[in-house]
């Protein structure tokens, strides 16, 4: 519960960072940190837990955006299934791994949104080839750095956990 | 039967929500089309405690780089300025031929038109959050309904065009960028007139598409807003045309503009307390049906 905990309010972390630095750096520099997180939970938490906290963020991420209510939910729902079954084929703890998924899913959540926003908005542009490689660059250099972090802080509170557990039965005898 | 819930649990939840988020976006979309002006309490509760925090992080992070900028990043500053105030100079002098040729031509009545468009109350506001998501280009804005914010305000700099007001909260709003792609408005080239509108391309760059093909406009024009989109008022400054493309045959023609505000550098920005009667229409608030009817 603790690491669920962790991993969602590192995700509004994310989402406030990025929202309070976008000034500071082009915006095709600006790694989308929130994608590592949902990355994270579908490696750490790839149970119904991490499904929810990756549909949560995305649900804030559409009300800080002015997306449609579900469609960043949506597209982190089709993140963590993503990595939850790369996860289970390939060694992701590994650097290149990691940066060719997180960059591959970069990819697909640009196209992905703007599909979405055509389906239901209509008359929305395509996003430049430039700019979704660029940033599926920039996401997919930041994950080797970032991703360990993440899931670092997901073992150490998932310890505190097991610790918890551990320790529950033995107040009750006493 | 049990069990294997259980065993499905994930994939059921998954597509449980997968439904709700789908089922989610077309309620919105239908409750944006019919006009629902503010955000309900959750969402602006989202809004109201985000802003804030975000004001918080964004105040060092902005010390540091006005302090880079102001202080340690002089290069070039001595030959700008002296660029600027060549420009000053010619453009006093422009302005005050057109003052002349305005009063010479008797239309006194657009004087009197421009000053009431410059007398339109604004609220300035401070700019908290950008970009939180990559694929949208919107701002987080410290003023919300509480201090006459409405969705479908117009949001401008002295340098022209930010975009739009299109949720508000209590203490927030959210304003669209006119570089979202979801983002146009109707623009016309200052020196020709020729008219089209101007989308965003979600990048640092608007794209302008002609309304005829063949249309009189040249790199360095100033594309301003022509009114005639119901949504902004004539005559605030878009962008500069940098680049024009024509389609093979010439019967289309598009030109790439940059934009007269810098979106890397929006701090503060002015609300135009205005909305335009189609965005009056927009968002109405439903009012209660009359008795017996």
């Amino acid at each position: 519960m603790k690491a669920a905990l962790g991993l969602a309010t590192a995700g509004l972390a994310a989402l406030v960072l990025r929202g309070a630095l976008a000034g500071s750096l082009p915006p095709s520099l600006q790694p989308d940190l929130v994608l590592l997180v949902v990355v994270v939970l579908g490696l750490q938490l790839p149970g119904a837990v991490g499904l929810l906290v990756a549909a949560g963020l995305g649900c804030v991420a559409d009300v800080l955006t002015g997306a449609l209510l579900g469609q960043h939910a949506l597209l982190f729902l089709l993140g963590f299934a993503v990595t939850r079954l790369a996860g289970t084929h390939l060694d992701l703890r590994r650097a290149l791994p990691g940066a060719i998924l997180v960059a591959g899913l970069s990819l697909v959540l640009g196209v992905g949104s703007a599909a979405l926003s055509r389906l239901f908005a209509g008359g929305v542009a395509w996003p430049a080839a430039g700019r979704l490689f660029a940033q599926a660059a920039v996401d997919g250099l930041v994950a080797p750095l970032l991703l360990p972090l993440l899931s670092r802080l997901v073992q150490a509170l998932r310890g505190d956990d097991r610790r918890a557990v551990l320790l529950a039965p033995r107040r009750r005898e006493a | 039967m049990r069990e294997i819930l259980l065993r499905l649990r994930v994939p059921l939840l998954f597509g449980a929500i997968l439904l709700l988020s789908l089922a989610s976006m077309h309620a919105d979309r239908r409750a944006r089309e019919s006009g629902a002006e503010e955000l309900g309490a959750a969402r602006g509760l989202v809004l109201d405690v985000t802003v804030p925090i975000q004001k918080m992080i964004a105040a060092p992070v902005g010390l540091v780089r006005d302090t880079w900028q102001r202080y340690v990043a002089l290069v070039d500053v001595q030959r700008e300025n002296d660029a600027l105030r060549a420009q000053l100079s010619s453009l006093r002098e422009e302005n005050l031929q057109f003052r002349e040729a305005l009063v010479a031509s008797g239309r006194l009545e657009r004087i009197a038109q421009m000053r009431d468009d410059f007398e339109t109350p604004m609220l300035p506001v401070e700019v908290v959050g950008q970009d939180v998501s990559p694929w949208f280009r919107s701002v987080l804005l410290d003023r919300g309904h509480a201090q006459g914010v409405r969705a479908g305000m117009p949001v401008v700099t002295d340098a022209g065009v930010v975009g739009l007001v299109t949720a508000t909260s209590e203490h927030a709003g959210r304003t669209m960028l006119l570089l979202d792609r979801q983002s146009a408005i109707d623009g016309i080239v200052q020196r020709s007139r020729a008219r089209g509108i101007v989308h965003g391309r979600g990048n640092d760059r608007l794209e302008f598409e002609f309304v005829v093909g063949g249309a009189d406009v040249a790199v360095g024009d100033v594309v301003i807003s022509s009114g005639l989109d119901g949504v902004y008022p004539k005559g605030l400054r878009v962008a500069e045309v940098e680049d024009v493309v024509s389609s093979p045959y010439g019967l289309t023609q598009r030109a790439i503009l940059k934009p007269a505000v810098d979106f890397g550098r929006l701090e503060q920005v002015f609300v135009v307390l205005w909305r335009a009667p189609t965005m009056d229409l927009l968002y109405e608030e439903p009012t209660s049906p009359a008795p017996g009817s």
